[in-house]
């Protein structure tokens, strides 16, 4: 089994750094290509109600910080010649989102950190995590 | 972060082979050691209530058809000259015993099948790797 095609799911926490530091050494040592996934979420807006729409100009902000985090990124899997790619999805749920993305398409390998932004328990997986570690239908690497 | 220790839980079930195989492949990328760890749990022997002495020759009957099994093992890892050690452990709590041991032994990854035996429902995880998943302190890789 080749892990030709590799997701991180990426929300900039310092577990999915660890995260896409491990899946760089494992791209180096089967030449693959990587895919960087980020969610963004609605946000509550007295305007809007709760229908999570997207406003432009806050999705305009998003995306511009997100393309800033990703050239970090990209210059880091430069240095090892490794092919890197950003997917940006919209959806109120951050999980469902990322097992749709993966599900729908080959991927060979998904990895992630253990914690998002949100974990204050060391024990135990973040509940994005433990949800996509259930639901993927590809091999999964948690990173402590 | 090199991987130099990987540890595979093996129960033998198709899932738990499928991860071995997984992690011949990882180990020969990276030229690391596999451990093979395979509990014996207490519990599952109820015969103490016929004779004391049945329990015994049950855990020894288990462990000599543990060793036979894991010893096939051995062959597909001398093919691409991999190190790999065996070990058969009773205990009562299967998971537990897999997470004390990666602890104990410095372990770097743990490959681990997304099932065991038990498991009947495809979707979800295993108890085992589950809880594997969410205490261990080293990453851990789920093959499905």
């Amino acid at each position: 089994m080749d892990f030709k095609n590799i997701l991180v799911a990426y929300d900039s926490s310092s577990f999915s750094n660890r995260a896409f530091k491990r899946a760089l050494d494992v791209a180096e040592s089967n030449k693959s290509k990587i895919t960087i996934v980020t969610v963004v979420t609605g946000i509550y807006q007295p305007s809007i109600g709760f229908t999570m729409k997207y406003s432009e100009k806050m999705l305009e902000k998003y995306t511009k910080t997100l393309q800033k985090t990703f050239s970090n990124l990209e210059s880091a899997a430069k240095e090892k010649n490794i092919k890197i790619s950003l997917k940006i999805l919209q959806d109120p749920s951050v999980a469902k989102a990322i097992t749709n993305y993966v599900n729908s398409r080959k991927f060979d390998l998904v990895v992630i950190g253990s914690h998002g932004r949100t974990g204050l328990n060391k024990m135990i997986l973040g509940s994005v995590a433990n949800s996509i570690t259930q639901k993927v239908k590809c091999p999964i690497m948690v990173v402590k | 972060m090199a991987i130099t220790k990987i540890l595979v839980p093996i129960d033998g079930s198709k899932h738990s082979l499928k991860a071995f195989r997984v992690a011949l492949d990882i180990a020969k990328n990276n030229n690391a050691k596999i451990n093979v760890l395979t509990c014996l749990e207490k519990e599952d022997v109820g015969a103490w209530y016929i004779d004391k002495r049945t329990n015994k020759k049950i855990m020894s009957d288990a462990k000599k058809f543990a060793k036979d099994f894991l010893s096939k093992l051995e062959k597909p890892a001398a093919d691409v000259n991999i190190p790999i050690s065996l070990n058969i452990l009773e205990t009562k709590s299967a998971s537990n015993q897999v997470i004390t041991f990666s602890n104990s032994k410095k372990i770097d990854l743990i490959v681990i099948g997304s099932h065991g035996r038990g498991g009947f429902n495809k979707f979800l995880l295993g108890s085992v790797s589950n809880k594997v998943s969410q205490m261990a302190k080293c990453p851990v890789m789920i093959v499905k």
